[in-house]
């Protein structure tokens, strides 16, 4: 018996609306997230993988519009919902988390005044107070002192750490789908390991599926069941990643994965014996 | 010009320049336009309507309406620019060094300005007025002393966030002395800021112009200026209303003429959307 | 030897409500050396202190304790002439592509600047060196022209290396300089700074947190952790019996090659205490 896949996108067409007609910027994407799955979006910087995100979400800036397809959360079709269902919508069935984390909160507002915007603007409020709300999920994205969390403001954390707290936010209102626009691009190398492994912790535990868009190959590869590759707007080819990776029908896949893999072959050779994990490791 | 402005907009700002162009020519031309010699009394001749060589009719001592106006421009607008031309000086030199140098000397003056800012703007320049005695010069001197600390706050402000810019980084390490750092920088984002803060603040030192001279602060009888029109004409507002109508038309029209193109002017001074293009 | 850091520390002090708050420090005494056209990669986590000592190497900020060494002289000691000179000779690369260069400006005038700082030439000669370093870096003369706005990350990093060469410096501090790029652009830029160095002999310290972009441009590394120099590394010599833990996380912080890349084990538990260690944060 299929489930109702978590997000089904079909012939999506984004333009930018301008003094010589619309000019398409995305055509003709088609895409689904089956339920508690992954599927990663790869492409380079332009393609137009984050302004999908920004449609399916209803979020298009200044004058970008969806000029056609069609967009159905959980089965329910929402492409042609007002902005104010759409806003609802997004709260209850979609979270979002963006690349850099910095940016993404009021610099002038507290941790807990971010979570009580979150919980209010959704009537969630009444149950408890911001503490009790929020102490679950931040333990569930590793962050143990909450109480000393949510008093700290945005500048006062690491990047890493933020990610974290936007993750909590975004699973504050347990949302069945999270959509993740390079959610580790500007993390340091570290910072990104532990983040991809909570996204995959979390879709194990709470059968979350992720819609992840990025650039590189690696963060496909560790955390994606599905991939859809995409290109100056269209998309290429997609299906399992396995299947993708062996043998990729695209030579512009072809050539985007030879390139990852080059760079990884490039690396190991040159750490070479520094790789071997013959070597303890000292603790400080 | 931003290409997104709709028609509507780009005809504003169309008919806008023109006003300023009209405007600016008649303060200009004055002396070879005007019909008559704007303080030249004829007691005979007083409060007559259009005609006879009047195009406009004459005030209450038989000075030719249209004449005044016409010299009035000068006076008003040559007196704005005067003070504009002062609160840019004063808010640059003040805002820059405040900014750039930081520690003490930002404190010191940013205490200073603190001063200024306390006091309402109106009573302020009456008080220096009585001071510093009427007249055209000690007008435009009151006018910008009461409005200049709250530009060199803006200018303060935005050269702070320049400083730390990663462009000013590297062009320290470049080797760009700290002057031409200034001068290439953080000068020209800042004075293009302050010009579109300064037209639409235009408008408003013009009322104030027009204010003080209407309390009888400002510029003194016989020198034309509108606000002072307006204020000789208030006892005939039944019997000769042109007499108020036509200077107060003149301040509003140029008042109108600054605001516009000040909108414009954010775009036009924007690399980005200058070129959109591209 | 080009440069040398002795025992170089800073701090910062966390405002409090009169500005005089608790100390941080960031820096507890480094040490660095690099000869000249050589490459040494500082590599750590966000927070170990890596751009700081970056900006102290540049001059842009000044150090508590400790000195900095630019061809034999005290960088922090010179008198304002002395130390324009020196700069000529080191130069940076930012990490932000989009802050890097005045938005206001052509790329021409940019990469001019330092030029025009330190060597008298005709408008045309000026255009024309411009145009050559525009296509060293992989760009079109006529690119001068343009503004910021106009170009893609990388090639807005390749501007920032054009303006970096300018001079022909003996040293370019990289700091984060290819971060902010996707993977394959990051790539093509450490061959073009591999390539120039080749032939314009110019040593580079490169700071970043991943080993991968990294392990491309040189054979040493220096890891940077919680303020202080964890281990130098010299990769042509074998591994040392241990690895230190900094260095241990990076690694591991590298993914295999797809499609499956699961991390090599290592004691787990170490890992674990290394990364909730100090502030308790990732």
């Amino acid at each position: 018996m299929a489930a109702v896949p978590a997000l089904c996108v079909t012939d999506l067409e984004i333009a930018a609306v301008g003094p010589q007609g619309p000019l398409p910027l995305v055509r003709g994407v088609s895409l689904t997230v089956p339920a508690n799955r992954v599927v990663g979006l790869i492409g380079e910087s332009g393609c137009g993988k984050s302004l999908t995100c920004l449609g399916i979400l209803g979020l298009l800036p200044g004058n970008l519009r969806r000029t056609r397809g069609e967009i159905a959360l959980h089965g329910t079709p929402v492409h042609g919902l007002p902005p104010d269902a759409m806003r609802r919508q997004r709260g209850q069935s979609v979270a979002v988390i963006l690349q850099n984390p910095m940016s993404c909160f009021d610099a002038v507002h507290t941790i807990r005044q971010h979570f009580r915007e979150t919980l209010g603007s959704h009537d969630r409020l009444a149950n408890g107070s911001v503490v009790e709300r929020a102490a679950p999920v931040l333990r569930e994205v590793g962050l143990d002192n909450a109480g000393e969390i949510l008093n700290l403001y945005p500048f006062q954390m690491s990047g890493g750490m933020l990610q974290r707290v936007m993750i909590a936010l975004a699973l504050l209102l347990e949302p069945p789908l999270l959509i993740a626009d390079e959610p580790t691009t500007d993390l340091d190398a570290i910072s990104q390991v532990t983040v991809l492994d909570l996204l995959a912790a979390l879709r194990a535990r709470r059968g979350l599926s992720v819609l992840l868009v990025t650039h590189d190959v690696s963060v496909i590869a560790r955390l994606a069941d599905e991939v859809v590759v995409m290109r100056e707007g269209v998309i290429l080819e997609s299906g399992p990643v396995g299947a993708v990776f062996a043998a990729p029908r695209h030579a512009y896949t072809a050539s985007l994965l030879e390139a990852h893999r080059s760079l990884d072959r490039a690396y190991h050779e040159r750490l070479g014996a520094w790789l071997g994990g013959t070597a303890g490791t000292e603790v400080r | 010009m931003s290409c997104a402005a709709s028609p509507v907009r780009r005809g504003l700002l169309v008919v806008a320049l023109v006003l300023l162009g009209v405007i600016g020519a008649m303060a200009l031309c004055a002396p070879w336009v005007a019909p008559h010699d704007p303080n030249a009394i004829d007691l005979a001749r007083k409060l007559q309507p259009p005609g006879n060589g009047y195009p406009l009719g004459t005030d209450h001592l038989g000075r030719d309406l249209c004449s005044r106006l016409l010299y009035g421009a000068r006076v008003s607008i040559g007196t704005v620019l005067g003070i504009v031309a002062l609160i840019l000086v004063l808010s640059l030199a003040v805002g820059c060094t405040a900014g750039y140098a930081g520690g003490w000397v930002d404190a010191a003056l940013m205490r200073t300005c603190d001063v200024f800012l306390t006091f309402p703007t109106f009573i302020l320049a009456m008080f220096l007025i009585g001071v510093l005695g009427t007249g055209l010069v000690n007008v435009i001197l009151a006018i910008a002393l009461t409005h200049w600390a709250w530009y060199a706050r803006i200018v303060r402000g935005l050269v702070l966030s320049l400083k730390h810019r990663n462009f000013v980084a590297a062009a320290r390490v470049a080797g760009t002395s700290r002057f031409r750092i200034l001068q290439r920088h953080i000068l020209p984002p800042v004075l293009a800021q302050l010009a579109i803060l300064a037209t639409l603040d235009i408008g408003h030192m013009m009322l104030h112009v027009s204010g003080l001279s209407f309390l009888g602060l400002g510029v003194q009888p016989p020198t034309p200026e509108w606000g002072v029109m307006i204020n000789d004409a208030r006892q005939y507002l039944w019997t000769q209303p042109a007499l108020m109508l036509y200077p107060g038309l003149m301040i509003f029209l140029t008042v109108m003429a600054f605001n516009v193109p000040g909108d414009h002017l954010r775009d036009a001074l924007d690399p980005v959307v200058r070129t959109q293009g591209g | 030897m080009l440069l040398e850091v002795r025992g170089v520390a800073k701090e910062y002090r966390r405002g409090g409500l009169f500005g005089r708050g608790e100390p941080v420090p960031v820096l507890r005494g480094v040490d660095l050396a690099l000869e000249e056209g050589a490459s040494l990669g500082l590599i750590g986590r966000s927070g170990s202190g890596k751009s700081t000592l970056g900006r102290i190497v540049l001059g842009l900020e000044r150090p508590d304790a400790g000195e900095v060494l630019f061809q034999g002289k005290n960088l922090h000691d010179l008198p304002e002439a002395d130390r324009r000179r020196v700069r000529r000779d080191l130069q940076v690369v930012f990490q932000d592509t989009h802050s890097a260069l005045n938005p206001r400006r052509t790329v021409g005038a940019s990469v001019a600047e330092p030029l025009q700082n330190y060597e008298r030439l005709s408008a045309r000669d000026l255009r024309n060196r411009v145009g050559d370093l525009l296509e060293l870096v992989g760009l079109a003369a006529a690119d001068a022209t343009k503004y910021p706005h106009q170009f893609s990350g990388g090639q807005l990093q390749r501007i920032a290396i054009a303006r970096a060469i300018a001079l022909h410096p003996r040293l370019i501090v990289l700091d984060e300089a290819v971060s902010s790029l996707d993977m394959l652009v990051q790539a093509r830029i450490m061959d073009l700074l591999v390539d120039l160095q080749q032939r314009l002999g110019t040593a580079y310290l490169f700071i970043a947190h991943d080993l991968r972009v990294v392990a491309r441009l040189t054979r040493r590394l220096a890891v940077m952790d919680a303020g202080r120099i964890a281990t130098a590394v010299d990769l042509d010599r074998p591994p040392q019996l241990s690895i230190a833990l900094a260095l241990r996380c990076l690694m591991e912080a590298v993914p295999g090659p797809p499609p499956h890349s699961p991390h090599s084990v290592v004691a787990e538990r170490s890992v674990a205490a290394y990364l909730t260690r100090g502030r308790g944060d990732v």
